[in-house]
């Protein structure tokens, strides 16, 4: 009996020890990640916090990199440049941090920028800007993931122009950081064609009422109507376009506008809208299909592009780990400059010559209630 | 297109003028401006989403629990974040309503999550008027709402009885206590109702603009521009004064500018407070020594 | 008496010095950055507790006038190239000259008037510094703002900045005590406490409500100056009507009845803004539910709770005394 009972044991023992094999051990890899917990962006908050979930678990059961754990350590940026700051130096001032995430936001990226220059940290930023991909071609400790918005923004006036045959436009935007970027970079994108906006409009966040807005575009009479807001503010102003009179009007818009959360939001009114953006949940890229479908699983909700975000950063992040074979933060710094084409949920990373790494973007128009990708933008280097 | 402007300037001049009406009645009850005011609006909102969408309730049904809901809020606010400071010094009462804002956001956000939200609409579908405007049966209910609270809040405070108490214990707290009156229970009586009119305002408003946790603020900072235009410490005062507020904001971002429609508002705040402080139906304003 | 309370305050001050002094060892680069931003919000302290701890005035437009101070400096700098110095005082000056001007449209009526007006005057500045772009950079803000730099030596660490700027709060500190014991001083506590009555003792009302709007500004001119050469980047999301509330809710918390007040309110709750981080999401909650906890349970803030201890004390050993 006391044989069996030993065999029994030394069985269990020999099999928990082939399990711990194959499970990362020792001590965790620590990547930093700032995000907006608290204050009035705290939507990217619980998605980051979400996606976190999915990944460390998908990294650390296959193993882990460099045969460890990894651990995301997450601290709350507040939605300010002041609260980045303080986030990005308090995971800066851990030693066993090896690279920092910077929040969804290129002027909070923007304000981390020559501190993480100073404080020789490879650190990562979620917003794309053309600003931030300047400053990141100039500062090596920091990179821009996205692909640049002018991209973005040029495929669609392209798209609008070439292939759909608008020639008059009228632009609408909301007057915070990205959007303002962003119908700026609509003009130049039309200025190309020779084409001037009639009438570029701006409203503050939190306006609720846009009809002042919207009669001054039905009274224009133009084509389309390029719009470039978030979630719900984008919502808002569909919803009520199309309440006022304007159901057959094409609207172009940033990436704000086939978001999740705004097709969501939208509804009906959300149909027939384009967009070039960063990421949909309808993407035929396996692993962002794959994201998709585990994030659905696991939250009941479509995943989200500030969630596939941290997501793809993460990867590159690990895969710059892997690649130099050791934590030393200018070793993985030396290995991001050597990732040339890895494979994100969102799109490809080449981070060779300089800091802006995204090469790819989608072209979507929202169908039946969800965003059908139409075509793949790809940028040149 | 100003007949458009005007349809919609109004109806959220009403919304504008309720909070604007709740405020102004906890400022005659205690004497402190009632900083979580929006807050209110964003509470009301929510619960109104909760019984509808949640728990599948009918919106006249949620709109009627949701009141019910809000009295109850309002009642612990005054509670926990007037009472216990009705002697000290009203900046200590301002701070607390603060950090009772806080509260309130931050609360809403960790129940609700910080997803925006919907809730169903009072009256379905657009009217479309002869000369080519579109106007959202929701911005009439709105209208009507809202007239009817007021002539409620009318009825209440000049016909019934305890009306009567609650504008003796507006007027003098210590001698509507010598007369018997139960000061506490006028004062959460006030709050409680001041509660209600801004909650319903969250669930008109729901439908139509979406509830996030931040909806209160800009509604709250536009209601003190409402209550200093109209005039200062007077309920009909504050209901013109969210209109006019209004309806500055539909024209004067046609007519002026789209990017700082805030910023006419408080200019026009600024340029009545220089000139005519005490609104269009305030008192001449007296200072005590 | 006077000298008595200088020499405390010096003492007190020298005594923070050599703390200061030996800071940069003992904590890292993260805390010495909370405290250099925190020397920024304790200027801002500092002006609402002159306009509200001495004048008895209610101003919401602090975080706005903040980053007046730091655009100024911001355009100086960077359009002008001035020297960093100049850029400073002209940022005082400049934020305390338009503080005063408004202080003649603003302070014309009783004290809810004006703290409405100063709301508007916070969105009023809130939508210039986003909408602005000639400017404040617009929504996308300014970047690149040099170093601050003196005599050559250009600042590049967070040592440098801790010192200068806690020599420039210190000095700041001592001038609003020599305030407080001013003439000044003192009819700016005659209007706090009865404005009617200090009027018919010969205090212009109107002029010393504006001279105290005018060294509230300078004070947060100082702020933003200092915040922009510290930061390097100024964007609209940094200077917002909650920050404001948020200088208010310290000031309150310290204690309104002496400068000592905004020292303690504005260190206490940026330590536990930081100690509070581990709650996540909590944190703000948890904040809001404490500051209703603290006005209820002590409204005369930190300070007013030490006193009443101290007096009670005082008069337990007196009563022993007696008897």
């Amino acid at each position: 009996m006391k044989r069996i009972l030993a065999l029994v044991l030394a069985l269990t023992m020999t099999l928990a020890c082939a399990t711990a094999f194959a499970q990362a051990s020792g001590d965790p890899i620590k990547i930093g990640l700032t995000t907006v917990l608290t204050g009035d962006r705290s939507l990217e908050g619980e998605y980051a916090t979400n996606v976190v979930e999915i990944v460390t678990e998908e990294i650390n059961s296959a193993g882990g990199v460099l045969g460890r754990p990894i651990e995301i350590v997450i601290e709350d940026a507040q939605g300010t440049d002041v609260g980045a700051v303080t986030a990005w130096k308090k995971l800066a001032a851990d030693d066993d941090i090896v690279a920092i995430i910077s929040s969804d936001s290129s002027n909070d990226n923007l304000a981390v920028a020559d501190l993480a220059k100073e404080a020789q940290i490879l650190t990562t930023g979620q917003g794309s800007s053309p600003t931030l991909r300047d400053t990141c071609n100039e500062n090596p400790w920091m990179f821009q993931l996205r692909a640049c918005d002018v991209t973005l923004c040029e495929a669609l006036i392209a798209y609008a122009v070439e292939e759909l045959g608008y020639q008059t436009f009228a632009i609408i935007h909301e007057t915070e950081s990205s959007s303002v970027d962003q119908a700026g970079l609509f003009t130049s994108a039309l200025a190309k064609y020779g084409i001037e906006p009639e009438l570029t409009l701006g409203f503050a966040t939190g306006t609720k009422d846009l009809t002042a807005q919207l009669v001054q575009i039905q009274a224009a009479n133009v084509d389309a109507v390029i719009g470039a807001a978030f979630s719900d503010q984008a919502a808002l102003l569909l919803q009520q376009m199309r309440m006022i009179g304007m159901e057959d009007m094409p609207v172009l818009g940033s990436n704000g506008f086939t978001d999740v959360v705004t097709i969501r939001l939208a509804g009906d009114a959300c149909e027939g809208v384009m967009a070039a953006t960063h990421w949909a949940p309808s993407t035929t890229n396996p692993k962002g299909a794959a994201l998709q479908a585990k994030y659905k699983e696991l939250f009941g909700e479509d995943c989200g592009k500030s969630a596939a975000q941290v997501y793809d950063h993460i990867l590159v992040i690990c895969e710059a780990i892997e690649r130099a074979g050791t934590t030393d933060r200018a070793a993985v710094r030396d290995a991001m400059n050597t990732i040339d084409s890895f494979e994100g949920a969102m799109t490809t990373y080449d981070c060779t010559t300089n800091g802006d790494c995204g090469r790819g973007g989608l072209l979507v128009v929202v169908q039946n209630g969800e965003a059908v990708v139409l075509d793949e933008i790809i940028s040149e280097k | 297109m100003n007949l458009q402007l005007f349809v919609s300037g109004i109806s959220m001049g009403f919304v504008y003028g309720m909070i604007a009406m709740g405020m102004v009645l906890i400022f005659r009850s205690v004497g402190v401006m009632n900083f979580a005011q929006g807050e209110f609006l964003m509470f009301g909102g929510y619960l109104c989403y909760t019984f509808n969408q949640l728990v599948g309730l009918n919106i006249v049904v949620s709109m009627i629990l949701a009141c019910l809901a809000m009295a109850i809020v309002g009642i612990i606010f005054q509670r926990f974040v007037y009472w216990p400071l009705r002697t000290a010094q009203v900046r200590a009462i301002i701070v607390s309503m603060m950090g009772a804002s806080i509260a309130f956001k931050e609360g809403a956000k960790l129940i609700w999550g910080s997803m925006p939200k919907n809730a169903d609409k009072l009256m379905e579908g657009t009217i479309q008027t002869a000369s080519g405007a579109f106007i959202q049966k929701q911005y009439l209910a709105i209208i009507l709402v809202a007239v009817i609270l007021m002539v409620l809040v009318y009825i209440l405070l000049e016909k019934t009885f305890i009306g009567n108490i609650m504008q003796a214990t507006a007027q003098d707290q210590y001698t509507a206590s010598l007369m018997g009156i139960p000061v506490v229970l006028s004062i959460s009586l006030t709050f409680a109702i001041s509660a209600v009119i801004t909650g319903i305002c969250g669930g008109l408003l729901a439908p139509i603009f979406f509830i996030n946790t931040t909806m209160g603020a800009t509604a709250g900072s536009k209601a003190f521009a409402a209550i200093v235009i109209g005039g200062f410490g007077s309920i009909p005062g504050a209901i013109i004064g969210g209109l006019i507020v209004g309806l500055i904001e539909s024209f004067g971002g046609v007519y002026i500018s789209s990017t700082y429609q805030l910023v006419i508002i408080y200019v026009v705040l600024i340029l009545f407070l220089m000139f005519r402080p005490q609104g269009i139906f305030g008192g001449k304003i007296q200072e005590k020594a | 008496m006077k000298s008595h309370q200088y020499r405390n305050s010096l003492f007190v001050i020298l005594l923070m010095a050599v703390l200061v002094f030996f800071l940069p060892q003992l904590v890292s680069s993260y805390i010495l950055n909370v405290l250099i931003v925190g020397m920024c919000t304790y200027l801002c302290v500092m002006s609402v507790y002159v306009l509200l701890g001495m004048c008895g005035q209610n101003s919401f437009a602090q975080a706005g006038l903040w980053g007046v101070g730091g655009y100024i400096t911001a355009n100086l700098t960077i359009k002008l190239d001035m020297a960093q110095i100049p850029s400073m005082l002209l940022s005082i000056l400049g934020t305390a000259l338009i503080c005063f001007v408004l202080g003649f449209a603003f302070f014309r009526l009783k004290q809810y008037y004006f703290t409405f007006a100063t709301i508007g005057l916070m969105t009023i500045l809130n939508s210039l510094f986003t909408n602005w772009n000639e400017g404040t950079g617009g929504a996308i803000g300014m970047k690149d703002i040099p170093e601050f730099g003196v005599f050559g030596i250009t600042f590049s660490n967070d040592t440098q900045y801790l010192y200068l700027y806690f020599g420039l709060c210190a000095i700041a500190f001592l001038l609003i005590k020599v305030l407080y014991n001013s003439a000044l001083g003192r009819s700016f506590m005659a209007i706090r406490d009865n404005e009617i009555a200090a009027n018919c003792m010969g205090v212009n009302s109107l002029l010393t409500k504006s001279i105290a709007f005018g060294i509230s500004g300078a004070l947060c001119g100082l702020a933003g100056a200092m915040y922009a050469f510290y930061a390097g980047y100024l964007s609209y999301p940094t200077f917002t009507y909650n920050q404001s509330t948020l200088y208010l809710v310290m000031l309150m918390l310290g204690g309104t009845m002496s400068p000592v007040g905004a020292v303690i309110g504005s260190f206490v709750i940026i330590m536990l803004q930081e100690w509070l981080r581990p709650l996540q999401e909590v944190m703000m909650f948890i904040y809001g539910v404490g500051i209703i906890v603290l006005m209820v349970f002590q409204p005369e803030g930190i300070l007013g709770g030490v006193k009443s201890l101290y007096d009670k004390c005082k008069n337990r050993g007196k009563a022993r005394i007696e008897a």
